[in-house]
C-alpha cells in the first residue's frame, strides 16, 4: 500500500482540525532569536547582500544628482508640460503611497482579525510601509517647484497673512499622507521596542549596547509593561485600519474631486484602496522572497506565508480588476459623452498600450494564484510580483496621463513624453527604497521576535488558560 | 560609624553602597510562572512583577494586573485633535482669511471631516505611545534589574518573577524561601550597585561650551545680514528675483548687433503706432498737426481759455488721400450701413432705428432722456465741413456719438467718408441734376 509522505516543514497543507504551524522546523524560542538577529549580529555579512546594497546606493547617488539638476534647474527638467501638468512625479507618489498600504493592512487590520500568520512578515512590511512613504513623500515635495517653501503646505502664521485651503483635496493629502507617514513610524517603533531590547540584551559591544540600549528606552519585559503595551498596540492598530484607508481615500480624491471626464467618478476611493494593498502586498511579497532566503529566515517567513499573500493579490487584483469593469459600465450607463470618450480613449485612444499593460498586468497575472503551484514557488511569485507592480505603476499612469492630455478643448490636446531624468527618478526612488530596507535588514529586528514567540507551540497549541487551570 | 553619619548628614554623604533591591527567580516555562505568579498574589505580595519575552497570555489575571486607565488617554486625545482639527479650519478658513471657494460655505463640515479626522488619529496615536510609555514609567535606562546576570535571557526565551525590597512583606531570608519554593530554575539576589545616576559633572559646563560655539556663526550671520555693505547681499535663494531676460535698452550677445531690443521689421506696424502719413491717419495736413494739441480734437473739447474749440478751423484735409474709385464707394457702403445706419439712418437723415427709439422713449417724458437725435448728414454745415473734419468726428466721435476708431480702420474709415459726402450730394440734388433717364422715371412714378 502506497504511503502518502508529508514534508513535516510544508506548513501549506490543510490538516482538519488542526492548526497549520506558523513555525517550521524544530525551533526553540532560542533558535528564533537566533536567527533573526543572524544578519544584524553577524561578523561576516553575506556578498550578496553588499552587492544588492551597492547596486541600490548607486541608483540612490543617481536620485540625489536627479534632485540637485531639477532644483538648481527648475521643474522642466521633466516632462511635464501643457496639458499635462501631473506626469510622472505625481504617478510615482500615489504608486508609492500605494504600496506602503499592504504593511499597515498586516501589521493594522489583520491584527484585528487576529490572523496569527502576520507575526512573521509584519515588521518587514511595516517597513516596507515606512520607506514607500518616504519615496512617496519625495515626489510631491520636488514637485512643488521651489522646494524651500515646502513648508507652505503646512497651515503656520506667515507674514502674508495667508492661510492654506481647507476645502481642497490637496491639502487633505498633505494632512493625510504626513498622519499616515507618523502614525506608521510610531507603530512601527513601538512594535520594535522589545525587539530593540533583545538585540541590546544581545550586544557583545558597548557601541551596540548604548545604541539599543537607548532605542530599546530601557524595556525590562514586565509584565505590567507588557499589559500596557498590548493595549496600545490594540489602540493602534484600531487606529491605524480606518487611517490606512482613508490615505489612499484622500488621495484618490485628488482626482475625484475634480471635474476631469475619467476621475470624477466615485469609485475611485474603493478601487485605490483595493489597488494600494495589491501593489503593497506584491512589493512585500517581492522583498521577502529573497529577504528570507538573505537572512536565512524560511522557517519563520515560511510558505505558508508567502501563500497567504498570495490570496490576498488574488482577491485584491480581481476586485481591481471589477472596478476597470464598472468604470467602463458606469461611463457607458452614465450616459456623459464626455466620460465615454474618456474611457474609449483610454482603452483604444494613443495610450492604448499603457491601458492594456495595466490590464494584463493587474488583472490576468494574478489568476495564476487559483493554482497552488504558483502560490508556493517562491520564484515564480516573484515574477507575477513584478508584473503586478508594472501595472500598479501603469495604472497610476493611465489614470492620470489619459484624462490630463485630452484636455477640454481639441487644441490643447497633446501627448505627454517623459524626459531621460523622468526615468532616472523613478529607478533612483527604488534605489531609496532598497537601500533603506537594506539597512533595516542589517541594523533592526527583521521578524517581531516577540510577537512570533508568542504564536509558537507550545504557547499557541496549549490554550494558556488549561494549562493554568492544570497547573492548579 | 553609622551614628556619625547620622550626627553630620550633610557634611558626610554615605558612599553608594551596594544593597539587596530583591529576588529573581527563573522559570523554565509559561506554566510555571503563571502558577508562581498565582501564588505570589496570593501569599499579599504588592510590588513583584514577572518579566517574560513576549506576551503572555493569562498573566493579567495571574498577577492581579488591573486594566490600564490607557484607553482613556487615547480617547481624551482623539477629542482634542478633532478639536484642534476644528478650532484650526474655522479660525484660518471661516474666520482669519475667508474666501469663497466652488460656493461652498466659509465653515464647510463635510469639507472639513478629512483633516478633522487625520488629526484625530495623529493625536490619538500619539497618545497611545507616549501614554504606553508613561504610564509604564518608561524611558528608563537605568533599573537594577539589569544587574542580575541571568536577566539578560529575559527578551529570548527567560521567563523570571522578581519581588522588590519595597514590598512590605519582603523579608531577607522568608522571601527566598518562598521563591524556592515555587519551583523556579533558580533564585537570584538582585544587588542594587546604587550607582550615581546623575549626570557626569563635565557634562553641564562642556554642553554650554559647545552651545556657545555652535552659536558663534549664527551671531556672525546675523551680525552680517544687519551691517550696511557697499555690494549686493549673497542670496542663497534668488528665487525669480534674477531672470535671464532680456529688457528694454539692454544689451545682448544673442544676437549680432549686440542690441537686445528688435529693429522693427520692415513693412510692419506696432499695434498703437502712429501712422506716418498724418493726413491718412488724422485727417489734418501734417504741419497743423504737428502744431496743435491733439486732445482738442476729442469730442467737447475746450480750449485752455475756457471756449469751445471751433474744429473748423484746423487745417483739415480737403481731399480724401486714397484712391478714389468704386471699389471705395461700395466698401464706404456697407461700412456705413454697417456702423452708422443705425443712429444716421440709411439716409443719413438721423432717422436710424436706433434714434427712433430713443426718441419714441423719451417722448412721453421730456426732460427724462439725454438722447440729441443725430444731425442730418447733408445739412449745410456738414457739407461745409472738410472730409478731413467728418473722418476726426468719426474717430473721435462728436456730442453723443463715441468715436469709431477702435472698431473702424483707416482705410475703411476714409470709405465712409466718401459714402457720407455721397450722401449729402444725393440728400441735396435737384431734379434736374439728375441723368435725363431717371428725371423721366421719377417724373412718371410722381404722376
Amino acid at each position: 500500500m502506497a504511503s502518502i509522505s508529508i514534508d513535516p516543514c510544508d506548513n501549506t497543507l490543510e490538516t482538519p482540525g488542526q492548526r497549520a504551524a506558523l513555525v517550521t522546523g524544530s525551533n526553540t524560542y532560542q533558535s528564533v532569536t537566533d536567527k533573526v538577529c543572524l544578519l544584524a549580529e553577524k561578523p561576516r555579512i553575506p556578498p550578496m547582500y553588499f552587492v544588492a546594497l551597492a547596486i541600490s546606493v548607486t541608483w540612490l547617488i543617481i536620485l540625489k544628482f536627479c534632485i540637485i539638476y531639477l532644483l538648481t534647474t527648475g521643474v522642466g527638467v521633466w516632462g511635464n508640460m501643457s496639458p499635462v501638468f501631473w506626469g510622472w512625479p505625481i504617478v510615482n507618489f500615489v504608486f508609492w503611497v500605494g504600496i506602503g498600504h499592504a504593511g499597515t493592512l498586516i501589521s493594522a487590520i489583520l491584527f484585528l482579525f487576529r490572523q496569527n500568520w502576520r507575526t512573521g512578515i509584519n515588521r518587514a512590511a511595516e517597513a516596507m510601509t515606512i520607506f514607500a512613504v518616504v519615496c512617496a513623500g519625495l515626489f510631491p515635495g520636488i514637485h512643488i517647484g521651489r522646494v524651500w517653501f515646502a513648508y507652505w503646505l503646512f497651515p503656520l502664521p506667515n507674514t502674508m497673512l495667508l492661510w492654506p485651503q481647507f476645502r481642497s483635496p490637496l491639502l487633505w493629502d498633505v494632512f493625510a499622507v504626513s498622519t499616515y507617514a507618523t502614525v506608521s513610524l510610531l507603530f512601527w517603533y513601538m512594535g520594535m521596542i522589545p525587539d530593540l531590547a533583545t538585540f541590546r540584551d544581545r550586544a557583545t559591544s558597548r557601541v551596540r549596547q548604548i545604541f539599543y540600549g537607548v532605542l530599546s528606552l530601557g524595556w525590562t519585559g514586565s509584565a505590567r509593561n507588557w499589559s500596557r503595551y498590548e493595549k496600545a498596540y490594540l489602540l493602534l492598530a484600531a487606529l491605524a485600519t480606518p487611517l490606512v484607508l482613508s490615505v489612499h481615500t484622500i488621495v484618490s480624491f485628488d482626482f475625484a474631486v475634480s471635474q476631469l471626464p475619467g476621475w470624477h467618478t466615485t469609485i475611485f476611493p474603493p478601487y485605490f484602496v483595493a489597488g494600494a494593498v495589491f501593489s503593497g502586498f506584491a512589493m512585500v511579497a517581492t522583498l521577502l522572497v529573497p529577504a528570507r532566503v538573505l537572512c536565512g529566515l524560511e522557517e519563520i517567513i515560511t510558505i505558508r506565508h508567502l501563500e497567504n499573500m498570495c490570496k490576498i493579490m488574488l482577491a485584491t487584483g480581481t476586485i481591481v480588476g471589477y472596478a476597470y469593469a464598472m468604470e467602463f459600465f458606469i461611463a457607458w450607463y452614465g450616459g456623459n459623452p464626455y466620460e465615454q470618450f474618456a474611457f474609449v480613449n483610454r482603452a483604444f485612444g494613443p495610450y492604448w498600450w499603457a491601458y492594456w499593460t495595466m490590464v494584463s498586468c493587474n488583472v490576468i497575472s494574478p489568476q495564476f494564484f487559483w493554482i497552488k503551484w504558483c502560490r508556493t514557488t517562491p520564484w515564480f511569485m516573484v515574477i507575477i510580483c513584478i508584473f503586478i507592480n508594472i501595472g500598479m505603476w501603469f495604472e497610476r499612469f493611465v489614470i492620470t496621463v489619459t484624462s490630463l492630455s485630452r484636455d477640454f478643448l481639441p487644441s490643447s490636446w497633446g501627448y505627454f513624453k517623459p524626459t531621460m531624468i523622468d526615468v532616472l527618478m523613478l529607478i533612483g526612488s527604488f534605489g531609496l527604497f532598497f537601500t533603506l530596507f537594506l539597512l533595516f535588514c542589517r541594523f533592526l529586528p527583521v521578524v517581531a521576535m516577540a510577537e512570533v514567540k508568542s504564536v509558537m507551540p507550545p504557547h499557541s497549541d496549549d490554550h494558556p488558560e488549561r494549562v493554568y487551570d492544570q497547573v492548579h | 560609624m553609622t551614628t556619625a553619619v547620622e550626627e553630620h548628614p550633610k557634611v558626610v554623604a554615605p558612599a553608594p553602597e551596594p544593597s539587596l533591591a530583591g529576588y529573581v527567580a527563573q522559570f523554565a516555562d509559561v506554566p510555571s510562572l503563571l502558577n508562581a505568579a498565582e501564588k505570589t498574589r496570593d501569599a499579599g505580595f504588592k510590588s513583584f512583577d514577572c518579566y517574560v519575552p513576549f506576551p503572555v497570555h493569562g498573566i493579567d489575571e495571574a498577577m492581579g494586573i488591573k486594566p490600564s486607565r490607557l484607553p482613556f488617554i487615547v480617547l481624551g486625545c482623539a477629542f482634542a485633535g478633532a478639536t484642534t482639527a476644528m478650532a484650526l479650519q474655522y479660525l484660518t478658513n471661516a474666520f482669519d482669511y475667508q474666501y469663497i471657494i466652488s460656493g461652498k460655505p466659509m465653515f464647510s463640515i463635510p469639507a472639513d471631516m478629512p483633516v478633522t479626522f487625520e488629526l484625530s488619529v495623529l493625536f490619538s496615536a500619539f497618545g497611545a505611545l507616549l501614554g504606553m510609555l508613561a504610564l509604564n514609567n518608561l524611558p528608563k535606562f537605568y533599573n537594577r534589574i539589569f544587574f542580575v546576570d541571568p536577566f539578560q535571557k529575559v527578551t529570548t526565551d527567560g521567563f523570571f518573577l522578581g519581588i522588590e525590597c519595597e514590598d512590605p512583606k519582603f523579608h531577607k531570608e522568608d522571601t527566598a524561601q518562598f521563591l524556592k519554593a515555587l519551583n523556579p530554575v533558580r533564585v537570584d539576589e538582585c544587588i542594587d550597585p546604587n550607582a550615581s545616576t546623575a549626570f557626569p559633572k563635565f557634562l553641564a559646563p562642556l554642553a554650554i561650551f559647545l552651545l556657545i560655539v555652535g552659536l558663534i556663526p549664527l551671531v556672525l550671520l546675523a551680525r552680517i545680514r544687519a551691517m550696511p555693505k557697499d555690494v549686493p547681499r549673497v542670496e542663497i535663494l534668488t528665487d525669480m528675483d534674477f531672470q535671464p531676460k532680456l529688457k528694454s535698452q539692454r544689451t545682448s550677445n544673442m544676437f549680432a548687433d549686440g542690441r537686445g531690443m528688435r529693429p522693427i521689421i520692415a513693412g510692419t506696424l506696432a499695434r498703437g503706432d502712429f501712422y506716418e502719413d498724418i493726413p491718412l491717419s488724422e485727417g489734418l495736413e501734417a504741419d497743423a498737426s504737428a502744431e496743435i494739441d491733439h486732445s482738442l480734437l476729442l469730442p467737447n473739447a475746450k480750449n485752455p481759455d475756457g471756449t469751445t474749440v471751433k474744429l473748423g478751423d484746423f487745417a483739415w484735409v480737403t481731399e480724401i488721400p486714397l484712391d478714389v474709385n468704386e471699389e471705395l464707394m461700395a466698401r464706404g457702403e456697407a461700412r456705413y450701413n454697417i456702423y452708422c445706419s443705425v443712429c444716421h439712418g440709411k439716409t443719413g437723415k438721423g432717422d436710424g432705428l436706433v434714434s427712433q427709439r430713443a426718441m419714441a422713449l423719451q417722448k412721453g417724458t421730456p426732460g427724462i432722456g439725454t438722447w440729441i437725435k443725430p444731425i442730418t448728414l447733408y445739412d449745410q454745415p456738414i457739407r461745409d465741413q472738410a472730409v478731413g473734419q467728418i473722418f476726426n468726428t468719426i474717430t473721435h466721435g462728436v456730442r453723443k456719438m463715441p468715436g469709431y476708431a477702435s472698431q473702424i480702420p483707416v482705410e475703411d474709415r476714409w470709405a465712409i467718408v466718401l459714402y457720407v459726402r455721397a450722401l449729402q450730394k444725393a440728400g441735396s440734388a435737384t431734379l434736374d441734376q439728375l441723368p435725363e433717364e431717371e428725371q423721366k422715371r421719377l417724373q412718371a412714378d410722381v404722376q
